[in-house]
């Protein structure tokens, strides 16, 4: 990897934490066309999206059949084609010789680059293993001359490969794409684990979250960006959808790799140990283009008290599982119990009172 | 849809709770289709006690009834049961357990509890009638029944269940924890039997880290007794 150019630009990076709708190819595109244009228009370089965004997650047995992944990879060319000024991270199945749970680079018309996940979860509610392949290599693209490795959602809960093999071979900036289910007070730990991370890699990382409801699970969201020192630079809302920007300084990384000499003796011990021990890492792209802020940092929306967020978890994910399954209204037996008070509580804050 | 055993206390609330809300209310009295019921099955059910077959009949009744409003209209309907009921089997299957989504089956009463009183205070007024927390839990499926006569206290009742739903623990891990001995090993024994009806319970939202569903999963058929006999000369011991 090439050394840190002397007098680099701030690098703003857009964190687009997007509701999909898991099956809705034509909608999410949409949506994530949407988004990148409103990043583009907001001077970002990079703009970040969740895992399996194009998909939606999970999409479960439609990961079978081939007209789904048919239409994910037109969409993801269409989508491709459009990007431009603006370098784009997008979550998609990609369907190569096998199938990955994969982020694509768009950047200049085209699909630059594409990472595939290393690390797939299969406990609780997860079933990646059904669905995909693990991909081999860790990723680093350039991007205006900051290096960026790429990680998705499982993949950043190892502290090791690949962000470590990415931060060793250069990345100041480790991006996550995730889709992380919600559960009382997760998000919390979540942070922290990102906080250790960066301190870990001593890189900045940009943590993606999905938002809304799929069936029996609700994404909450809560995307951070976080500096190399562990400082929360940004943070978009839980459980909502939101476009926040977040400008990153790679000026301070190099600076705090210069002083930190845990880094240089780990980057010694892997030249030694490569090949052998580590995951190769790919250079995947060198891009260009306009964008980067002045004022380090973002906007860092407050976390939710404990009852607040179980009640905004129920209403979001009941809203959405009433909305995108095309109801207008529910019905239920109010009994005078508290049950029912709770339920006709939740319904009414989620949809239309008269609903 | 009240029944005959529903309280003058529980009707009025639950007008409250359409009024405060705003939402489209209607009462629907069940008690002539249950006499319906009864001389359907009048022949069939002679020379028996009147029980949990007749108890549930009225919650079916009910089931029955949203079910065809959801059909007329096209609403979804929404079972209301929480997760300390549906892990003891506290539940009727086609009763209220009917439905298209389960909205609490994730959330112990204890929450459900600190749920309501959370948003009433946001609200800065009883959104929900202060009677509907007072007021001890019921099923009202006959006169003066209550939760507690078949269940252990809530709070004992909850910490129960997260240890054996949430943590896997078995039984003698949990009187270690301090809980009731006999109250676990029937809450326990009551966890197991109820999984065929967890089952064919409609989907709902997981909140825990370990929800009813993909995240759980029990077989129907199962005869591990880990929870009982084979505990009870360790649980003996403690004692």
């Amino acid at each position: 990897m090439a050394a840190m150019p002397m007098g680099q630009d701030l690098l703003k990076v857009a964190l687009a934490q997007i509701n999909p709708t898991v099956g809705d190819i034509p909608g999410n595109a949409r949506k994530i066309a949407e988004r990148i244009s409103q990043a583009r228009d907001e001077g970002a370089a990079l703009v970040v999206f969740p895992e399996l965004t194009l998909s939606g997650y999970p999409p479960e047995d439609l990961l079978l059949k081939t007209s789904f992944l048919e239409q994910v990879a037109a969409a993801l060319q269409e989508l491709a084609a459009q990007t431009r000024g603006i370098v784009a991270l997008v979550g998609f199945p990609e369907s190569a010789e096998d199938v990955y749970n994969a982020a694509a680079v768009l950047a200049d018309g085209e699909v630059a680059a594409v990472y595939r996940k290393m690390y797939l979860p299969n406990y609780g509610v997860f079933d990646e293993q059904r669905y995909f392949q693990s991909g081999a290599e860790a990723g680093v693209f350039e991007l205006n001359g900051v290096p960026i490795g790429i990680t998705i959602c499982e993949d950043i809960w190892e502290p090791g490969p690949p962000a470590m093999t990415e931060a060793l071979a250069g990345a100041q900036v480790i991006v996550n794409l995730s889709a992380s289910p919600y559960r009382v007070g997760y998000g919390h730990g979540r942070e922290r684990m990102l906080v250790q991370r960066a301190v870990d890699n001593l890189a900045a990382v940009v943590f993606v979250n999905t938002v809304g409801g799929q069936d029996e699970l609700v994404f909450d969201g809560h995307s951070v960006a976080i500096d190399q020192d562990g400082r929360v630079l940004a943070r978009c809302p839980q459980f909502e959808e939101s476009l926040v920007l977040c400008t990153i300084d790679p000026r301070e990384v190099a600076s705090a790799r210069l002083r930190d000499t845990r880094h240089r003796v780990n980057v010694r011990r892997q030249r030694r140990a490569a090949p052998v021990a580590e995951p190769p890492v790919v250079h995947l792209a060198d891009l260009q283009v306009d964008g980067g802020g002045k004022t380090v940092g973002g906007a860092v929306a407050d976390l939710l008290e404990p009852e607040a967020e179980v009640y905004a978890a129920l209403r979001t994910g009941l809203h959405d599982y009433v909305t995108k399954n095309g109801f207008e209204r529910v019905v239920l037996g109010i009994s005078g119990g508290i049950d029912s008070a709770l339920a006709a509580l939740i319904a009414a804050d989620a949809l239309a009172r008269s609903a | 849809m009240p029944s005959p055993y529903s309280s003058d206390g529980t009707r009025a609330d639950a007008r409250a709770i359409a009024t405060n809300l705003g939402t489209d209310f209607r009462e629907i009295p069940i008690a002539e289709a249950m006499e319906a019921y009864t001389e359907l099955l009048a022949d069939s059910f002679a020379g028996t006690e009147p029980d949990i077959a007749e108890e549930n009949v009225q919650a079916r009744i009910r089931g029955n009834v949203v079910m065809a409003l959801s059909n007329k209209f096209g609403w979804l309907v929404l079972a209301t049961g929480n997760k300390s009921e549906l892990s003891v089997g506290y539940a009727t299957l086609y009763g209220d357990m009917a439905g298209g989504f389960a909205l609490l089956k994730d959330v112990f009463k204890g929450w459900v509890y600190r749920l309501v009183r959370w948003r009433n205070e946001q609200e800065g007024r009883e959104l929900i009638p202060a009677s509907v927390l007072e007021r001890p839990p019921s099923a009202e499926l006959r006169y003066e029944q209550r939760d507690q006569d078949s269940l252990p206290p809530y709070d004992v009742l909850d910490a129960i269940l997260a240890g054996y739903v949430e943590e896997d623990l078995d039984a003698v891990e949990l009187v270690r924890r301090g809980l009731p001995a006999e109250d676990v090993e029937r809450v326990i024994r009551m966890v197991d039997r109820a999984e065929y009806k967890r089952r064919q319970a409609p989907p709902g939202i997981k909140i825990s880290t370990k929800a009813f569903g993909r995240d759980r999963r029990l077989p129907i058929t199962n005869r591990f007794e880990g929870r009982a006999e084979s505990h009870q000369r360790r649980l003996r011991a403690l004692r």
